[in-house]
């Protein structure tokens, strides 16, 4: 069902669809670009996006947000700390977000190189013997770790935003 | 026009300019995704910056690029519904009324088309603009997402909704009946350009 409704043959197979509904739907499509339109500078970030992918590191996928387990009506409480953990394969790891700063910890408790990445610089931290790390006050916007164990290829997070 | 699959493909090869095509392509999608959960258009913009890059992240991992559309409207409902959650400009989901008054901010949008009210066609604009503000949440929001530009497919606006894709068409047409009713007690009685 999915699939034979999937692309350009939407609208077609519904009853509902009248010339009227199209034309109020087109004027509407027109008004919307005029007044609430595609900021321009999210273009520039997708090809910032586009450049920063990681080639040759495996990714880090987020199995936990502490943010989904929030119910939808509560309200952000002043200095709540943010619980994310990411996975590939064996490697796993666990960031706190904490007023702009990360504090985390490496899976296996091993030394490791971990960069953090933003969109216009990187910042070096070292996981200690237990695999822990941390970092000072980072401005808001998107980041990703670039963790590298003493043994093992490298790893990235997927991208979040802080 | 090459299909999704295949710009997909292309840009996790390096070609830049597939993956500007699947921008132009997908971008008034993930914007109305995410403003149709995000009244503040700065948290809209950082969601939509979040989702753009999770997308370059799995140009080569995605189970099925055709489908791109589908992931990008369901990565962004996913990172929207999460900034709702914590922000403290939330909503309660669902709660119509509070929605209702947002009608009445004075959004950066109302300020510039007052200034253009001389203009016939900007008041007219403006006149549609309310009514779809005065829409119920559930309708608002999917009329957002379809009047993306280009248009969404059903399954695409359905992933931005986490709802079923055979209620898109039905909700579809009830949702622009309502408007046509709130739209002419507006005065918007010639709804062509």
């Amino acid at each position: 069902m999915d699939d034979a409704t999937d692309g350009a043959t939407h609208g077609a197979i519904d009853e509902a669809v009248d010339d009227a509904s199209i034309e109020l739907e087109e004027r509407l499509r027109v008004v919307a670009e005029r007044l609430d339109p595609v900021p321009a500078e999210l273009f520039e970030e997708a090809m910032r996006a586009y450049a920063l992918r990681s080639l040759d590191a495996e990714l880090a996928e987020l199995t936990f947000d502490s943010w989904d387990e929030l119910s939808a009506t509560r309200v952000r409480g002043g200095g709540r700390a943010r619980l994310l953990t990411f996975a590939a394969g064996e490697v796993v790891v666990e960031l706190e977000v904490s007023n702009g700063r990360l504090t985390g910890h490496v899976s296996g408790g091993l030394p490791a190189d971990i960069v953090v990445q933003r969109r216009d610089g990187a910042t070096r931290v070292h996981a200690d013997e237990l695999g822990r790390f941390a970092t000072g006050e980072l401005a808001p916007g998107p980041l990703r770790l670039r963790v590298s164990p003493e043994c093992g290829g490298p790893v990235v997070t997927t991208w979040i935003h802080i | 026009m090459d299909d999704t699959a295949t710009l997909v493909a292309a840009a996790a090869d390096g070609d830049s300019g597939a993956w500007k095509e699947l921008y132009q392509r997908f971008s008034g999608l993930v914007w109305a995704v995410a403003r149709s959960y995000l009244v503040n258009a700065a948290d809209a913009q950082d969601v939509c910056q979040t989702t753009w890059y999770r997308f370059a992240e799995h140009l080569t991992r995605l189970r099925d690029p055709a489908r791109a559309g589908a992931w990008l409207a369901s990565t962004t409902r996913h990172e929207a519904l999460r900034v709702l959650r914590t922000s403290g400009r939330a909503l309660p989901v669902g709660d119509l009324e509070l929605l209702g008054m947002d009608a009445d901010e004075r959004s950066p949008e109302f300020l510039l088309l007052e200034a253009e009210e001389r203009d016939e066609r900007a008041a007219r604009d403006r006149a549609l603009w309310s009514a779809f503000e005065e829409l119920p949440e559930r309708c608002r929001r999917l009329l957002r997402i379809l009047i993306a530009s280009p248009r969404p497919s059903y399954q695409e606006i359905a992933d931005g909704l986490d709802m079923p894709v055979g209620s898109i068409g039905p909700n579809r047409g009830r949702c622009l009946k309502r408007l046509g009713v709130l739209a002419s007690r507006r005065g918007v009685s010639d709804i062509r350009g």
